[in-house]
């Protein structure tokens, strides 16, 4: 490990920090909330890629966190509550699983991924750490996709899953390269404008949000 | 046991938060009041509160028994009693020897369950209604306080107060560990339901069929009241120290020398403002929550403290 024992502290702390916004995530009804949530994880991951980026031979991470920064922690936060001002959608009353069940569920499945890392901890103790937690994010993203009916809340979990993904990629391999970073960013901007439109179809051909509604298309 | 100067430091520590207290909700108020744009009371105003009710004369309804009357001593003494379990400017708590974090959950019970007697005492409809809220709330906070708590107690392999503070202190940064954030935010949800603070109670009212804490002390007047008012600010002070000191214990004094001293001192009015400065905000950004959503609120802290707990105790990857 070349980074020093004060980066890689601080990148697991900062990391965690957004694991607890996922959890607080999972607990929340209101969609304004949640989308701030999400953009106070993705700053977090953002800070935890510039923390990365200062070590040596790491500033290619630098523009990561920049873009991270700018582009889902400022932008699509942004985005996403303009959308769900268009559809007066405020929260969300009916989910699949209710909150209580979906939180302790949550815990389960952290728990989960904590256990399923612990026999690499002996080998490389922070990207043990860094990819239980970046897992434990995916996992819960993917439980809010599950877990809750409306077009918005899926989508934010889909980007707590591309979160989850950033955390993977700077606890275990330094950051991606800079060209599948770049990528990857601009293909989250298209998902979200397209996933922003479709709910403003959704919403106007069955004046509702949920994507249960979807199920009637069968042909 | 010596008495050294050290010792003498450490037993000033809860009179010093017993006179620190209406100081800290003066503040908290002062920064609300701002918040809202409005010049508010000064930061001195619960001090003169204080002493306008002490001058009062007390009226007790015929209908009440001692109960009543025991009410306000019970609610001081008992989160006094807690007090001297928690370590203030020094590392070691005022009488750390006779407990420890286990029995400071405990001793807050006393209050609370005088409290809920004490509504019900006058037979009053409010009394009765707030006493219930009180009881639901809090069989719900306690379990998630005694988590939250029990997670620095596994990281440092003690549930003494002085104990842990020193192990935390020792291990430098590296305590900050995810299962210590998760129990911090627990920790603080749980603070803000036994405080009677703004997402589960209102603590600016008195004339609210919702509230809690306030249906509670209706029937208090004049020195009772002041008393009991004390007992409560005292009560979020304690909490305040709790979150401060058992999760940021840096720069606690380990000797008993003017220097260190000072700057523990310095530190701990910092550490505490900055929760006050947190909890201004977020009373001023939320909304009370339905006493029916209160159950999630406590729930979502329940979880935190959980997974705080087992990730730092059963799961041995240091998360």
């Amino acid at each position: 490990m070349t980074t020093g024992f004060i980066a890689s502290q601080s990148v697991t702390f900062l990391t965690a920090l957004a694991l607890v916004t996922t959890l607080g995530m999972l607990a929340f009804r209101n969609v304004n909330l949640l989308l701030r949530a999400y953009g106070a994880q993705s700053m977090l991951l953002g800070v935890a890629a510039a923390v990365i980026s200062l070590s040596p031979g790491r500033h290619h991470v630098l523009p990561v966190a920049l873009i991270t920064i700018a582009v889902k922690g400022l932008w699509i936060p942004y985005y996403l509550q303009k959308v769900i001002a268009n559809v007066r959608m405020k929260r969300e009353l009916d989910p699949a699983v209710s909150y209580q069940v979906s939180v302790l569920c949550g815990v389960g499945l952290v728990l989960l991924s904590y256990a399923a890392v612990e026999p690499f901890a002996a080998i490389d103790g922070f990207a043990a750490r860094g990819f239980g937690l970046a897992l434990a994010i995916m996992q819960l993203g993917l439980w809010l996709m599950v877990g809750r009916r409306k077009a918005v809340t899926q989508a934010i979990g889909l980007l707590v899953v591309e979160n989850g993904l950033l955390a993977a990629a700077i606890s275990t391999g330094f950051g991606m390269p800079m060209v599948v970073e770049l990528g990857l960013a601009f293909d989250l901007l298209v998902a979200v404008v397209i996933i922003g439109m479709l709910i403003i179809r959704i919403r106007t051909a069955f004046s509702s949000m949920d994507t249960e509604h979807l199920n009637r298309l069968r042909g | 046991m010596k008495i050294t100067s050290l010792t003498i430091a450490s037993g000033l520590g809860p009179l010093l938060m017993v006179l620190a207290a209406p100081l800290v909700t003066g503040f908290i108020r002062k920064l609300k009041a701002s918040l809202q744009n409005r010049p508010g009371a000064p930061v001195t105003q619960p001090y003169r509160d204080l002493l306008k009710f002490f001058n009062k004369e007390e009226t007790v309804s015929e209908t009440s028994s001692w109960v009543l009357r025991a009410v306000p001593y019970a609610v001081f003494g008992g989160t006094l009693a807690a007090c001297m379990l928690v370590p203030v400017v020094t590392q070691n708590p005022a009488i750390g020897f006779a407990g420890d974090l286990i029995v400071l959950a405990y001793l807050l019970v006393l209050p609370r369950i005088f409290m809920a007697l004490g509504g019900l005492d006058c037979g009053s409809a409010f009394g009765g209604m707030g006493s219930a809220r009180e009881m639901m709330v809090s069989s719900i906070a306690e379990p998630a306080l005694i988590l939250a708590l029990l997670t620095p107690a596994v990281a440092a392999k003690s549930t003494q107060a002085g104990e842990i503070v020193r192990a935390i202190s020792a291990n430098g940064w590296q305590s900050l560990s995810p299962g210590w954030a998760l129990a911090f935010a627990a920790l603080f949800l749980v603070a803000l339901a036994e405080c009677a603070r703004v997402p589960v109670d209102n603590p600016a009212t008195h004339l609210e069929l919702t509230m809690i804490h306030e249906a509670m002390i209706l029937e208090h007047s004049g020195k009772s009241l002041a008393v009991l008012e004390w007992g409560s600010w005292l009560k979020l002070t304690l909490f305040l120290t709790l979150l401060a000191n058992m999760f940021f214990p840096y720069g606690l004094a380990s000797e008993a020398d003017a220097g260190s001293l000072i700057v523990s001192l310095a530190l701990y009015a910092v550490k505490v403002g900055f929760l006050c400065i947190v909890i201004a905000l977020v009373e001023s950004s939320m909304a009370k929550l339905r006493l029916f959503r209160v159950p999630d609120f406590l729930g979502a802290a329940f979880a935190l403290a959980l997974l705080g707990l087992l990730a730092q105790g059963l799961v041995r990857i240091g998360l």
